[in-house]
Order: C-alpha cells, then sequence, then structure tokens
C-alpha cells in the first residue's frame, strides 16, 4: 500500500516541470525597480507607520546594498507604478492581497526558519491566516506595523475561542491562568506554521516532560505513538475534569483499552500499583520503575 | 474588600477627570505615546533607551489546599519588582540590547533577553522561566522548583548563509524525581539559487538523580537535508537524520533513522497536491517486550480553494509498521491508514462554516499474550474517528460575533468490546455595547462516555462545563476596567465546582500606569478528597518610564 501510495506521489510530482517560478526580473518595464525613496513621496503615512520598526530599519539599510530593496522587498518591482500611479499596481501587491499567496513575501527572507513547504501544507495557510494576523502587534492585524517574534498565547485564543474554555477545566496546561501566570505557549506544543502529525506528539510531549522520556526496556505500548495516539491516547492535553489532564478518572483510563481488566483488583486506580506506567525498566507489568 | 477596590476606581476616575480638566497637551501626547507603545515581546530597531520598571505587591488570603492553588505556579505574595523592560540601542549601527524580567526574585519569575544587530543579522534570544509549583496536594508534600532556559541564536553570515544555534537546560528540583537535561543544537544553512541547504547537530544530556530507575544517557542527532528557498508553485524538501542515544548501564545504543521526503505542487490557481514519504527505523533497541521498529508512510492531500470562498481538503495517510511482538518471537505487520476531509465555506462575506472529518483504521492489529504466555487479544483501538463542525457569524450590521462548535471523538476496539466517545459542545459570543464596551460570553461542555465488558454505566467518567462572562470599559483614552466571571464544573466521577471573579482597572498618565486589582477563587470539592480553597488575591502595580 505504502509503495502505491509512494509511486503515486512521485507521478504526480513528476509530471509538472520542475521549474522555479521565480519572482520576475528586469525583463519587462514592470519588474523594474524603483528607487528606494520613491515610495515614501506618496505613501507618506506607510513610509511613517513602518519608519522605526525593525522592518523599516533593516530594509532601509539593506537598500543601500542592493537596489530594489526597501518597500519593494515586499512588494516588488514598482518602476511601473511609480510612472503610471493610477494604472499599474506594484508588481506582487495582486499576490500580497491573495490569501494563498500573500506569505510569499514573507518567506523570501524568512524562509531558513519556516521552509515555504511547511507554510503551505500547513492547517493556517489552508485556514487564510495571512502572517501578519499573528505577527502584527496592532490588532486587528496591520501590515505595516510593529512585528512581534514569538506572539503569546492570547493571539492563538482570539480565533480558538473554544480552547479557552478547556483551559478553564479541574486539571490544564497553563497557559491561560486566572491568578496564575502564563507557564507554556501554545507554540511550545503546536507548530503553528505548519502541521504536527498525531505520530509526533510523543516525541514533543517529551520535550518538557523528560521523566517520561524512553527508551525503558519495557515499553507501554500506547505511547510509542505508532499505531495508537501516543501520549494523547490517555491524557487531554488542553484541560480535563480529571487530574493530570487523564482522559478518564481512575481505573477508567486504563479500560479503554484494557477492558478486561474491570475486575481485576477493583477499587484502586491502577498504577497504584502499575506505578510505571509510562515504561519501566525493572518490571514487564510495570509493577517498579 | 469590593467596597476599597470601588473606592480606589473612584479615585482613578476623579484623577482622570482631573487631569481631563486640565487638557494639556502634553498629557495627550503621552497618552498616544503609551497607546502606541510596543507590545511586551515586541522589538525596536532604533530610537532612543526606554527602561520601563513595575513594582507590585499582592496580597493573598487563602483557606484551604494552598497547595493545589499553587499547582502550576506560587504567584508573588508581597512587595515585589513586578518588570523592568529595557530597550537600548547599544551604537548607531543597530545594535540593539533588551531585557523584560518579571517576577524578579519571586519563587516564579521569568524573563527575556535579546540582543540583535541590524547590519549583521545577528540575534540572539534568551529565555528564562522558574516556575515554583506542586504536583502532589497533599499536606507536607514536597514544593517542585522547574528552570527552563533556552538560548537561541541566528546570524545571517552572509545574504546567503545563515547559522542558527541554540542551548537550552531544563532542572526539575524537589519530588520523587528529579532531573535535568542540557541540549545544544547547530544547523548551518546555506542557499544555492532556489534551494536552502543545511546540516544540523543536536545533542543532548539527560540525568535522573542517583539511586532512580530511570535511565540517564545521552543523544547525538544529526541532520542533512534541504528545502525551497522561496515559495514556488512546485515545492520539494528532503532529510535524513539520525539519532544515537546511549545510556548508563546499558550495552545496547539504540540507534534511529529517519528519512523524508515532501512535496508540494500548485496545478492551478485554485488546486495544489502535495504528498510526503516518510520512513523511520530503530536498531539495537533495548526493549524486552513489543516495540515498533521500523515504519514506512506515505501521504497524499489535494486541496481545492476557490469558488464560493470553498476550501476543500482531502487526504490520505498510510502507514506499514514492522512490530516485534511481545515475547519478540516475530514481527508483524499492522498498517494504519487514516482519510482526512477539511471543508472550509463561506456562504456570505460574514459567515464562517467548517468540518472536519478523520478517520483512522489499524489493521492487521498486533495481539497481546495472557499471563500463561498465550495470544489472547488485541489492545489496539481499531478504530478512531473525529468529526467536528464550527460555525461563526460576525454580521456588518451588528456589532456582535457568535461562534458555535461540535466535535465527536470516538474510538473503539470491535474485538474487545471497548470504546469510548468525548462530545465537546462549544459557544462563544462578544458585543460590542458601545464604543467604549465590549461584553463576552463563552461556554463549553464536554461530556464523556465509555463501554467495557462488564462495565455499568461510566463511573469513571466526568463530565464537565465551564462557562464565563466578561465586560471590558474603556472609561477614558487613559483608564480601562475590566471585570470577568468564570465557573468550571465537573460531574461524574469528579464533583468540583470553581468560581473565579476578577476585576482590575488600569490607569496611565503622562509615563506612568498604575493597575489594580482583584480575584476571588473559590474551588469546592464535593469527592471529599480535601482539593477545595478559597483564595483572595489583591494587586497593585505601579510601572513608569525612567527618564
Amino acid at each position: 500500500m505504502v509503495a502505491l501510495v509512494a509511486a503515486l506521489i512521485v507521478a504526480v510530482l513528476a509530471v509538472p516541470p520542475l521549474a522555479w517560478s521565480e519572482p520576475e526580473s528586469g525583463e519587462n518595464p514592470q519588474a523594474q525597480y524603483a528607487e528606494p525613496d520613491a515610495c515614501g513621496l506618496c505613501h507618506r503615512d506607510v513610509a511613517d507607520e513602518a519608519a522605526g520598526r525593525l522592518h523599516g530599519a533593516i530594509l532601509e539599510r539593506r537598500a543601500a546594498e542592493a537596489k530594489g530593496q526597501n518597500c519593494q522587498t515586499c512588494h516588488g518591482p514598482s518602476q511601473a507604478h511609480v510612472e503610471n500611479p493610477i494604472e499599474v499596481k506594484t508588481a506582487w501587491t495582486p499576490e500580497l492581497l491573495k490569501r494563498n499567496t500573500s506569505a510569499k513575501m514573507c518567506l523570501n527572507c524568512h524562509s531558513n526558519q519556516i521552509p515555504a513547504i511547511t507554510w503551505r501544507k500547513g492547517d493556517h495557510h489552508s485556514g487564510g491566516v495571512q502572517c501578519w494576523d499573528c505577527h502584527s502587534a496592532d490588532r486587528p492585524a496591520k501590515a505595516h506595523s510593529e512585528f512581534i517574534a514569538r506572539p503569546n498565547s492570547s493571539v492563538c485564543l482570539e480565533c480558538h475561542r473554544e480552547v479557552e474554555g478547556l483551559f478553564r477545566l479541574n486539571s490544564h496546561h497553563p497557559v491561560i491562568l486566572g491568578t496564575e501566570q502564563e507557564r507554556v505557549t501554545c507554540a511550545d506544543c503546536h507548530d503553528v506554521h505548519g502541521r504536527r502529525s498525531q505520530r509526533d506528539w510523543a516525541q514533543k510531549c517529551r520535550s518538557c516532560h523528560l521523566e517520561q522520556r524512553g527508551p525503558h526496556r519495557f515499553e507501554h505500548g500506547a505511547i510509542s505513538g505508532r499505531l495508537m495516539g501516543s501520549c494523547l491516547e490517555c491524557h487531554s492535553p488542553h484541560g480535563s475534569p480529571n487530574a493530570n489532564l487523564l482522559r478518564f478518572n481512575s481505573r477508567g483510563l486504563c479500560l479503554q483499552c484494557h477492558g478486561d481488566k474491570v475486575t481485576h483488583f477493583p477499587g484502586p486506580a491502577c498504577w497504584s500499583c502499575h506505578e510505571a506506567i509510562h515504561g519501566s525498566n525493572s518490571h514487564p507489568q510495570f509493577l517498579t520503575p | 474588600m469590593i467596597l476599597l477596590l470601588s473606592a480606589l476606581l473612584g479615585l482613578l476616575v476623579a484623577h482622570h477627570a482631573v487631569l481631563a480638566a486640565e487638557g494639556d497637551a502634553g498629557t495627550e501626547a503621552s497618552a498616544e505615546e503609551a497607546e502606541s507603545a510596543p507590545a511586551p515581546d515586541a522589538v525596536k530597531a532604533e530610537g532612543e533607551s526606554r527602561i520601563t520598571i513595575a513594582l507590585g505587591t499582592q496580597r493573598q488570603w487563602i483557606d484551604g489546599n494552598s497547595q493545589r492553588f499553587r499547582q502550576y505556579v506560587t504567584p508573588p505574595s508581597a512587595t515585589h519588582i513586578a518588570l523592568i523592560e529595557v530597550d537600548h540601542p547599544l551604537n548607531d549601527e543597530g545594535l540593539v540590547f533588551g531585557l523584560e524580567a518579571h517576577d524578579l526574585l519571586e519563587p516564579s519569575a521569568g524573563g527575556v533577553g535579546y540582543l540583535y544587530e541590524v547590519d549583521q543579522g545577528l540575534r540572539v534570544d534568551t529565555r528564562y522561566r522558574r516556575s515554583s509549583y506542586y504536583e502532589d496536594f497533599t499536606a507536607g508534600a514536597d514544593r517542585l522548583t522547574r528552570k527552563d532556559w533556552r538560548t537561541d541564536v541566528r546570524w545571517r553570515i552572509t545574504p546567503h548563509d545563515h547559522l542558527m544555534g541554540g542551548y537550552t537546560t531544563v532542572d526539575v528540583r524537589g519530588g520523587d524525581e528529579p532531573w535535568r537535561s542540557q541540549t545544544w543544537r547547530a544547523t548551518y544553512t546555506h542557499e544555492m539559487g532556489a534551494f536552502d541547504a543545511y546540516g544540523g547537530l543536536h545533542f543532548e544530556q539527560f540525568n535522573f538523580a542517583p539511586g532512580s530507575a530511570r535511565l540517564s544517557g545521552e543523544a547525538t542527532t544529526w541532520t542533512l537535508g534541504f528545502g525551497p528557498s522561496r515559495d514556488a508553485r512546485t515545492l520539494i524538501a528532503g532529510n535524513v537524520s539520525g539519532v544515537q542515544t546511549n545510556l548508563a548501564g546499558v550495552g545496547l545504543s539504540p540507534s534511529e533513522t529517519f528519512v523524508t521526503l515532501s512535496g508540494f505542487h500548485q496545478l492551478t490557481d485554485d488546486l495544489t497536491v502535495s504528498g510526503d514519504l516518510k520512513y523511520w527505523e530503530l536498531e539495537d533497541a533495548i526493549a524486552r517486550n513489543a516495540y515498533a521498529r521500523r515504519e514506512r508512510l506515505a501521504a497524499i492531500e489535494g486541496e481545492y480553494i476557490g469558488l464560493w470562498r470553498t476550501d476543500i481538503r482531502a487526504g490520505w495517510e498510510t502507514a506499514d509498521v514492522d512490530y516485534a511482538d511481545g515475547r519478540q518471537f516475530q514481527v508483524l505487520q499492522p498498517a494504519v491508514n487514516t482519510t482526512t476531509l477539511n471543508v472550509r465555506f463561506r456562504p456570505r462575506r460574514d459567515v464562517k462554516l467548517t468540518g472536519d472529518f478523520r478517520r483512522r483504521r489499524v489493521d492487521e492489529r498486533p495481539y497481546s499474550f495472557n499471563v500463561a504466555g498465550f495470544p489472547a487479544t488485541t489492545l489496539i483501538h481499531g478504530q478512531s474517528d473525529l468529526l467536528r463542525f464550527r460555525g461563526s457569524w460576525t454580521p456588518t450590521f451588528w456589532p456582535v460575533g457568535l461562534t458555535a462548535g461540535y466535535q465527536e471523538d470516538e474510538r473503539e476496539n470491535p474485538e474487545q468490546g471497548t470504546g469510548n466517545q468525548v462530545i465537546t459542545r462549544d459557544l462563544s459570543a462578544w458585543w460590542s455595547v458601545t464604543d467604549d464596551v465590549t461584553a463576552t460570553l463563552s461556554m463549553l461542555n464536554q461530556s464523556y462516555s465509555q463501554l467495557a465488558p462488564g462495565l455499568a454505566g461510566t463511573p469513571f467518567a466526568g463530565d464537565s462545563r465551564s462557562w464565563s462572562l466578561g465586560a471590558a470599559w474603556r472609561v477614558s483614552d487613559r483608564t480601562n476596567f475590566e471585570t470577568s466571571f468564570t465557573r468550571a464544573d465537573s460531574f461524574g466521577a469528579i464533583e468540583l465546582e470553581q468560581d473565579i471573579w476578577s476585576a482590575s482597572v488600569e490607569h496611565k498618565w503622562r509615563e506612568h500606569t498604575l493597575r489594580l486589582g482583584v480575584t476571588l477563587d473559590d474551588l469546592n470539592d464535593y469527592n471529599g478528597t480535601l482539593l477545595g480553597y478559597d483564595a483572595d488575591l489583591w494587586y497593585a502595580e505601579f510601572a513608569t518610564l525612567l527618564p
């Protein structure tokens, strides 16, 4: 089956010519760069908004390196627009306004941090989210405002309101906290620019919960993440009415899989005896660590 | 206490009235500056040095289980330095230093420091967080302290060469299982036309306290790969990496190999296809029971974005796993097949509807062995389904927004007769009552059900419900008031009821900000497990921009 799908993928990707569509160069009048200072002559308000910002400063300094930097780094070659501002838009402005190409301009510089393929296959791209929807300091988002390198979780919760209720339950990851301070951010777990496969969760959880890191001599099969949901098989990561983010209380948790153990030492929670439930180095039934 | 807060609020409003009457242009400019002040995480490239300092005082009255109250963090309980924020250009060439430290010298504190150089594209970030908390709520239990420290370096060596690296350390003290880990990492990227080629090394050392049954050791990861250097119609990325793990006192050194190839192609303006091929292998495993030792995965997905603002994404993923059985006598070959369908639809500009569906099936599932060593049954869920609908409405003619969602998460093992289901319903709304007053409402309801042979009812399932009402009032350009009431209940196996009421007021004048707030947090434990507490928190914070 895997081989069949693999062949299909290769076929699909091999059909189109592997020609990389570069931004247009100076072959036609539309692709001529204007002088870097030209934009601010008309777009004074935008120039003022960007001035003093990190982006503005970087682009201004790089304008000295190569003609065409500054505003045109994102808006594209604009000489034709300068010559005929009414009828001709800057080269890439139409693409900036489309949701499926708007990130293209950001990725021209930031691809070493966020590969374009990661973004294009990601959930936020599919959802029509643009870079400045989250990274803009002025909300509602403005494309020329201050940019925030790491937006905090309140930005995520503006759209993902349903998760906020889960963070209020009895046990929850300490993300939004009434009387507490944020200890974990959404981006600590979620790949906000792409998509995290369910298979990768165990690795991610263990990056903070190292005490559960394996390998162990006796592995608990539910956790490996290859055939089951790894940590998410037992834990609800946003919040749960049960202690320790557990999906079910006490032995009900283990009965999810071990349905034949309803009458096995009924009463206490299973991990009262099977205390090394995440994996053991000494006991096949996880009775000791 | 409420009277006290009301009095303080009254004082602030009066103070505002006096300032407004003065009507001097200077304060208006200050207000504008305060409003345009960068968010805490923002960075500034140029300009004058800015130093903000905030002193806070917080008082707590806790009756009941104070350790449950501090399960994630220990808040300040006296006068303390709430914030120091520095944004300081070091020279005229664009070298900037910044610092933001919260709750300095308190049990739970945190901060971020950064240094960047615009011309050379050098940026160094360091983040530190210390958390003081409890995992065990019984009286006299040990308090844990966790310190997370992460430093990242990004350096644009040339326009085509980048170096990214960093160091992370986590140190957990107290409790039954203290541990510490350190990680060093570096990745060098070189742009070659349409591609970035990169190579990286990652070294991790993890140590448990002497006497722990857990295995200390170290893991070295190397990575080589390539990816697109910019967005294009066709994108291909590939990666090979290996992990070598050495464990103290274990003769074997498990090694893992990962190979990934990903592709994306935009067929038309509306239609894209993408795919992934992945291979993973584990050698020299130390496991003595069942374990997965190899996986081959292929995934393909198509997405249509177009007519009637519709987005349809459909995907299929299949993975073949080599799985050593519990006695390691034979290798089984289960297969995991996952189908996904995501639909987003905007019938009108102010209405957004989404639907998501995921079906996962595991075929040829490995069986478990009974105590006599005979194959018994399979413990693996054969089926798991996720179904989710969401809708939102933000009419243009009325300043309200409404979002509602429904989600079903089901898992089933037909051979064993086990299964469970979690249904989540949520509703959230906001209403701009006036230009200055906004009200919000959010509700969530989760119900759990479980099926197992011989299990009567759902004695281990705890349903839950939470709702919150909030209001924000922009009293003036300088003064804001916020309040909210939240109730979170659990029913069934766990019977808890938590009410949190909070109110805060913030007033800005010139370069100063005064914040006052109160939170009343009341947790009732009806199971008699003594988790309940009644906590009142009052705080005041004064922040000022130093000249």
